[in-house]
């Protein structure tokens, strides 16, 4: 186990690195002029030059892409910076020339207690009311819970998270208006802030982990040692605690880290639609200001988390399900 | 139906209240604004800003957008600025701020010997009273290499240039001539000066606490102005806070009461939750959000949100810039068939409506001096007048119609903007070859390059001015002056040449007052729409919505937003 954990986080380096060649080409390939866009219209072209210089635009691709590695100090700021150093220097943004892993490392906790809050809920509400659909399939339960997956697949965030907020916040006055508090300040006003953030995450993908648990545990109440179990005479409570809960969350677990590691990051909707100032919010404003250090940096962050919560979720299969074993 | 006595009577009150409504949410007002009833002023509390955009900057010497100077009213102060309460007819009109008066200016109108008030201290830790030297240090840091300044007004004193180039220690145009007299000499006479020195580029900047930071987003962290207000935190992209300066003088300002103890703003609200935020008081205003589109009715015909809530022109237009020098448009009877062939009253309604714009038919906005309302082509009701079109498409060889190359927007109104013209120029036999861009690369990549004029024979643009009143300098002196063509970053985007108009805009420039300035601009203005250099589309319009509890909301188009310094809050609690 402990090689096969070796093996790939060494195969995550390299994974960053292709991810961000890619994101380089593709930034370069997206029209606009970074410089240019970055200066009022109003600019000299003089300006809008030495602004160029300052960016390192004026340099070849491969240039560019080799200080990012490690590269030059070009806003003087008295070390030099790329990826290389250490500790690893993302560079400075475009727009307002702040380090991008501090802009990064801030905005980190947002993003976090958006995903991790959103996985609860819909953990809470998928799970439950998956098991019990499978417990007894084509009855009433069973169908309302294909409802709400159908509901859940297939209402888009936005119009979910705008319907939240207007009943519960602006019409009814339930929930405070969304913001983000830090946990650390004042747990519960974190909470109310980001409560119904959550939720419209958490709509869409409990919808999703409704079916999953309940075709995974559909798949396992017709394995041989369930019906053992039940041959046994064990009470329904201890077959379905004990026999069938554990497989059948071993592929819920999987998709959970997946989505888990896509949140962070990714949840551009939902970040925006709520105001909160996570990574996602960060990402939507590198595109449109063409910056390219934060797009870099922004796209570098979802894909390590995405990669680790996959190698995450790899190591908790092999403890939920002794038959997966890795050499 | 007969309608009894009581019918009839509440039918009368429903037309007067639609009537009220509509005449409460259609504001057109072009000057210091409006504002409900406002009773009496109220000291203290936090306002509360909730806006979609941080700012660029709050260094002065490099902050150019609508956000950084609306705030700026609080914080900063100038040698000259602007008074919310002038008449809505004279809203472009500086006046002193730092400077204790009027300037002495020399026969020759090329030197302006300022006296600075005496108590006017920045804010801590700096905590000195602001003197001569502070100004001209604030026009040398905008030449810094690796932090250069956007202003485009700072070549207008002698020997900005040369400071600029290297080929001079200090800028000769500029002499402390002691700590309370600056004296500041031009390259030619410049009827606008004082609007030029109105806005925020021209902020004094402290020296000896500056020049320990570098310029734009290092020394905003700790910009510090004399302002009643200063900056007390700010994270970028998230939030910014401002406190009261403890050495302001209110008595040396009389253009700001700074009712209100502090002010907050949010960052990263869209338009759609700062507008529930507001309704509901969790906030109190936004400096880049307008009502959604779908709410506008709603506000404007509602008997109390009404009241916190206007439509007000911006001083921007939209406009078609035509290629004055490839295609079809090179030929003056095709740019004079466009002007009669686009439906503006299509546009207005892709815009929003007129609760979002007018039609437009000249250069220069009425927020302008020199604007005068006219057009030399009229069609019914701004709808458009294709046989007109195509009457003088055929005059100029293109019988059966003709194919323009377009470049257009493909966010925000832009799809809909092109859409009606479609159509409506359709209807004259004018075909578009679009090209589809992203705002800004529609600019950075294709009209503000000539070598990209075969693609942009038409094209989508907008501007707004600078600075209201004389303000003619940021909009035609940028955008018709034929002398500014530049390979890149040009935005003359039609390549529009016309010897006249380029006399006209140097004889406004250089006019001895500004009623001179205002009829040289009229005239740049009528020969550059005799020339067809353009379609004017819209004036645009900037919705303005406010909480309850906002008192004395006074918009002005200095900042095209409330004049900070002089609303309160009432109730004045959080």
């Amino acid at each position: 186990m402990l090689r096969y954990v070796i093996r790939r986080l060494i195969w995550v380096v390299f994974l960053l690195f292709a991810v961000s060649v890619v994101t380089f080409v593709l930034f370069f390939l997206m029209p606009g002029d970074p410089a240019a866009a970055s200066v009022p219209r109003q600019a000299t072209p003089e300006v809008v030059e030495q602004v160029r210089e300052r960016m390192g635009l004026n340099q070849p691709v491969w240039k560019q892409y080799r200080d990012f590695l490690h590269g030059p100090d070009r806003i003087g700021v008295g070390q030099p910076s790329g990826v290389l150093n250490w500790p690893p220097n993302l560079g400075y943004s475009f727009k307002n020339q702040e380090p991008v892993l501090d802009i990064i490392v801030d905005r980190l906790p947002v993003s976090m207690s958006l995903a991790i809050g959103s996985a609860v809920l819909w953990l809470v509400i998928g799970i439950p009311l998956g098991i019990q659909a499978a417990l007894k399939p084509g009855s009433l339960r069973d169908r309302a819970s294909t409802a709400f997956a159908l509901f859940g697949a297939s209402a888009p965030v936005f119009l979910v998270g705008v319907t939240l907020l207007y009943f519960f916040y602006f019409k009814f006055r339930i929930f405070p208006a969304p913001k983000y508090t830090p946990f650390t300040e004042n747990p519960l006003l974190w909470a109310q802030g980001l409560f119904l953030a959550w939720l419209t995450v958490a709509v869409g993908l409990a919808a999703l982990y409704t079916r999953l648990t309940r075709g995974s545990m559909l798949d396992v109440q017709g394995e041989d040692f369930v019906r053992t179990a039940r041959a046994k005479g064990l009470v329904e409570r201890r077959v379905v605690g004990r026999h069938i809960l554990r497989p059948t969350l071993t592929p819920i677990v999987t998709i959970l880290g997946l989505d888990l590691g896509a949140l962070i990051g990714g949840a551009i909707v939902t970040e925006v639609l709520f105001g909160l100032p996570g990574i996602a919010q960060a990402t939507v404003k590198a595109l449109i200001d063409l910056d390219l250090p934060m797009i870099v940096g922004v796209v570098l962050t979802s894909a390590f988390f995405v990669i680790m919560f996959n190698l995450i979720v790899d190591i908790l299969y092999a403890v939920l399900d002794p038959r997966v074993r890795y050499s | 139906m007969r309608l009894g006595k009581l019918g009839r009577l509440g039918l009368l009150l429903a037309v007067l209240a639609m009537v009220a409504a509509g005449c409460a949410g259609d504001e057109d007002g072009g000057g210091a604004g409006t504002d409900q009833a406002a009773g009496e002023p109220v000291r203290g509390g936090t306002l509360r800003v909730v806006n979609e955009e941080d700012v660029d900057y709050w260094d002065t010497g490099s902050a150019y957008t609508v956000t950084a100077w609306t705030f700026a009213r609080l914080h900063v102060r100038t040698l000259y600025s602007w008074d919310s309460n002038r008449p809505p007819d004279q809203p472009g009109e500086p006046v002193p701020d730092i400077a204790a008066e009027p300037p002495t200016v020399s026969d020759d109108r090329l030197t302006y010997t300022f006296k600075l008030k005496p108590n006017v201290k920045y804010a801590p830790p700096v905590n000195r009273a602001v003197k001569a030297e502070d100004f001209i240090y604030a026009v040398e840091r905008q030449f810094d290499k690796q932090f250069p300044s956007p202003n485009p007004y700072n070549t207008v004193i002698e020997g900005a240039e040369e400071f600029r180039d290297g080929k001079a220690e200090s800028i000769s145009g500029m002499k402390a001539v002691d700590d309370t007299t600056l004296e500041i000499t031009l390259t030619q006479p410049a009827s606008d000066f004082l609007s030029i020195m109105a806005t925020n580029f021209m902020a004094p900047i402290p020296e000896e606490y500056a020049s320990k930071y570098k310029p734009q987003t290092d020394y905003s962290k700790v910009y510090r102005g004399a302002g009643p207000y200063y900056l007390e935190k700010w994270t970028p992209n998230k939030s910014a806070t401002f406190v009261r300066n403890p050495n302001w003088d209110a008595a040396s300002d009389p253009l700001r009461k700074a009712y209100v103890d502090k002010v907050e703003v949010r960052i990263g609200v869209d338009q759609n939750a700062a507008q529930q935020q507001i309704e509901s008081g969790d906030a109190d205003l936004s400096v880049d959000n307008e009502p959604p589109a779908q709410d506008l009715q709603r506000v404007a015909n509602d008997p109390t949100l009404s009241k916190q809530f206007i439509a007000p022109l911006d001083g921007c237009t939209r406009y078609l810039t035509l290629q004055t020098d490839s295609g079809p448009t090179s030929k003056l009877e095709v740019r004079q068939a466009l002007n009669y062939a686009v439906d503006k009253e299509a546009v207005v309604r892709a815009v929003g409506g007129r609760m979002a714009a007018d039609p437009s038919s000249t250069i220069l906005t009425p927020a302008l001096v020199g604007y005068q309302k006219y057009d030399l082509y009229p069609t019914p009701n701004s709808r458009g007048d294709p046989a007109k079109a195509k009457e003088l498409l055929t005059q100029a060889g293109y019988p059966n119609g003709v194919t323009i190359n377009m470049v257009s927007q493909t966010s925000g109104e832009g799809p809909r903007i092109l859409t009606s013209l479609q159509e409506s120029l359709g209807r004259a036999g004018i075909k578009l070859k679009n090209k589809g861009y992203n705002y800004p690369a529609i600019y950075t990549d294709s009209l503000q390059l000539t070598s990209k004029k075969t693609e942009h024979q038409i094209g989508q643009a907008a501007w707004c001015p600078d600075y209201p009143g004389n303000g003619a300098r940021t909009f035609m002196g940028v955008l018709l002056d034929g002398r500014k063509i530049t390979p890149q970053s040009n935005n003359n985007y039609g390549d529009y040449n016309s010897e006249k108009t380029n006399q006209l805009i140097d004889q406004a420039l250089t006019a001895a007052d500004q009623d001179a300035a205002a009829a040289a601009w009229a005239q740049a203005d009528k020969q550059a729409m005799t020339d067809a250099a353009w379609v004017p589309l819209t004036y645009d319009k900037r919705g303005k919505f406010w909480s309850s509890r906002v008192k004395n909301y006074k918009y002005s188009l200095w900042v095209t937003n409330a004049d900070f310094a002089n609303l309160w809050l009432d109730p004045n609690t959080p």
